[in-house]
């Protein structure tokens, strides 16, 4: 007995998958750009030197922050969360590019993001990658993650090497320094299979000291507790602007 | 005869020989059996979860390694074995204050390392959550190791031995944070101590002598809201009544949580088990032994205006019931866990045996 379509099969399998993958829609991908400014200027670590709105000067020599729950809401109730936590630095270019996969077709109307960690991450022992505390965005002796460290120096401090130190962070209630910003794209972004997008993200330092509480150096050089901290995490809603939006 | 020396001398030989190669001394292997986790029967359910850490004799054996080598402080000269003592429950026997590298003095008593696996927070304030971070603290405190997580890291993927271990421990040379600290959290974890004479006694094994069944019943009494059985801690954080100390800049709990009002000057209640050990006494270490610490409680008229309302509880104490409860108290001394080969510092291997 011969069985003559023997071969056949698995050639058959093979062309069944492939018109499989050439006919499944292929999900779209986003880039998200952060970029940091000081008011009009391009932030320069260590070199460049600003003013706030109280007309004090101030240099700056860190900046970094950790961004987390980056989700795009979409008018249909379709959602994209993005799980991961991501350490932003200013010293290292690399981080302030983030980059999807899988963004399911769909229009969306706004972008959602955090800015800090998961409170059950603060309390859930050692974690690893962006959230290592390698990093140094960790509390050792009041257990949680630092959410954003802003450093430099300005003349009217009187903290040690006229220091100004923000140290920002707290998951517990009343000083829970956890906050979700939401902000609107002008017009809806629409979603299609296969394609990519880009998303400018602007971040407007100047706006971390002012907006719900105005921070004074002469005052409050430092911050390094999560009691203080919403000082200035209350302004992060005036932080972030959405500048460009387009598809590649 | 001949042959019955000729043996003995071969022994003898081949004991030496094998010492000479490295065998491993016994005394130190850590087995299977070794990193089970036996919860006493008396005691509540752990708040450490092993499941995330899963203990393993070469996870534990990289931990013992790591808490006994000064390697990880900055100048490579205080372990953590340094300042917790096993004969002292781990604690830093006859040392008020914990002491750091190059002769730094810190601002409290070194705490005992046993049955942690049962708490909630760690530190006389209560700041770290969780039993894998705690370490982190001491590690990089200026006062304490003063070193970097990420000096460390680099100082242990520079030596073969420790890249060994931790690919024992985790398939994988190259150290990291995480496997450093849960390393350190199963070492730290297994430290159960939960056979003194009162554990036996309450397991029926064991008789009281009167002046124990007095002390023990004036403790429940008195103690016990605190110092609750059978961890010996409420694990909660309370003012005893101490005058604040002038010379050191203390606030207790309230540099945790910022409450001026309600937090100043309370700590974390300390496990009496294996007291007898842990001396000198209170956050400061200002008692030197327990007498003093009973005098302090029976002295309830200098108890100081931030007294917690519950020290109320302790009332007047006689001469008697300070001996009594002495007594009890030493009830508590676990030999057991005092000397358990497991949590012995494995450097003495040659320099003892």
């Amino acid at each position: 007995m011969r069985f003559p379509c023997r071969i056949n099969y698995p050639f058959s399998l093979l062309l069944l998958l492939c018109s499989v993958f050439i006919l499944r829609a292929q999900p779209a991908e986003l880039e998200i750009q952060l970029h940091h400014l000081v008011g009009q200027d391009t932030l320069q670590l260590d070199s460049g030197s600003y003013q706030n709105p109280l007309n004090q000067d101030f240099t700056l020599s860190k900046f970094r922050y950790y961004l987390s729950s980056i989700s795009l809401i979409g008018t249909d109730e379709g959602t994209f969360q993005a799980k991961e936590h991501h350490l932003i630095d200013e010293n290292n270019p690399s981080s302030k590019s983030l980059n999807f996969q899988m963004i399911p077709s769909g229009d969306y109307h706004s972008l959602l993001f955090t800015i800090g960690v998961d409170s059950v991450l603060n309390c859930s022992g050692v974690q690893s990658g962006p959230l290592d505390p390698i990093h140094g965005m960790f509390w050792t002796w009041n257990t949680g993650y630092i959410f954003m460290k802003v450093e430099g120096n300005s003349p009217v401090s009187d903290a040690p090497n006229n220091l100004i130190e923000y140290h920002i962070g707290g998951y517990n209630n009343p000083n829970n320094a956890l906050r979700t910003i939401t902000l609107s794209f002008s017009t809806p972004l629409q979603v299609s299979s296969g394609k990519s997008y880009h998303i400018d993200l602007t971040a407007d330092l100047l706006k971390l000291f002012q907006g719900k509480h105005m921070v004074d150096f002469s005052t409050l050089p430092v911050i390094t507790d999560p009691q203080h901290s919403a000082l200035i995490a209350d302004n992060y809603q005036y932080l972030f602007t959405l500048s460009v939006l387009h598809e590649k | 005869m001949k042959s019955k020396i000729v043996r003995g001398s071969l022994v003898t030989l081949l004991s030496l020989l094998l010492a000479f190669v490295g065998q491993e001394d016994p005394f130190f292997t850590i087995k299977k059996k070794d990193v089970q986790l036996k919860i006493p029967a008396h005691f509540p359910d752990p708040k450490y979860d092993f499941s995330t850490n899963p203990l393993t004799p070469k996870g534990f054996e990289l931990g013992r390694k790591l808490f006994y080598d000064p390697l990880l402080s900055k100048d490579s000269s205080v372990s953590c074995g340094s300042c917790h003592q096993q004969y002292a429950a781990f604690a830093h026997i006859d040392h008020a204050l914990a002491h750091g590298i190059g002769g730094r003095i810190g601002n409290r008593n070194v705490p005992t390392l046993q049955n942690l696996i049962w708490k909630e927070s760690f530190m006389w304030d209560g700041g770290i959550n969780h039993l894998e971070v705690q370490a982190i603290a001491p590690l990089t405190n200026p006062l304490e190791m003063d070193e970097t997580l990420a000096n460390i890291i680099a100082k242990l993927n520079a030596r073969s031995d420790y890249r060994n271990a931790f690919y024992a421990a985790y398939q994988d040379s190259t150290a990291n944070s995480e496997h450093l600290l849960k390393s350190l959290a199963q070492f730290m974890g297994l430290m159960i101590s939960a056979n003194s004479k009162y554990d036996q006694y309450q397991a029926g094994l064991t008789e009281f002598t009167p002046e124990e069944e007095n002390g023990l019943a004036l403790f429940r009494k008195k103690c016990a809201s605190c110092h609750t059985e059978p961890l010996f801690t409420s694990t909660r954080f309370a003012n005893n009544g101490l005058e604040v100390n002038p010379r050191l800049n203390e606030l207790g709990r309230a540099t945790i949580t910022g409450n001026q009002e309600q937090d100043f000057y309370r700590f974390k209640v300390p496990s009496l088990r294996n007291v007898t050990r842990t001396f000198p006494y209170m956050h400061d270490g200002r008692f030197s032994s327990i007498k003093a610490v009973l005098d302090h409680y029976a002295d309830t008229a200098n108890y100081s205006a931030y007294a917690d309302t519950l020290m109320d509880q302790i009332g007047p104490l006689s001469e008697a019931d300070i001996n009594d409860l002495a007594v009890f108290l030493s009830t508590l001394t676990d030999k057991t866990f005092l000397y358990d080969r497991r949590f012995a510092d494995p450097n003495f291997q040659r320099a003892t045996r």
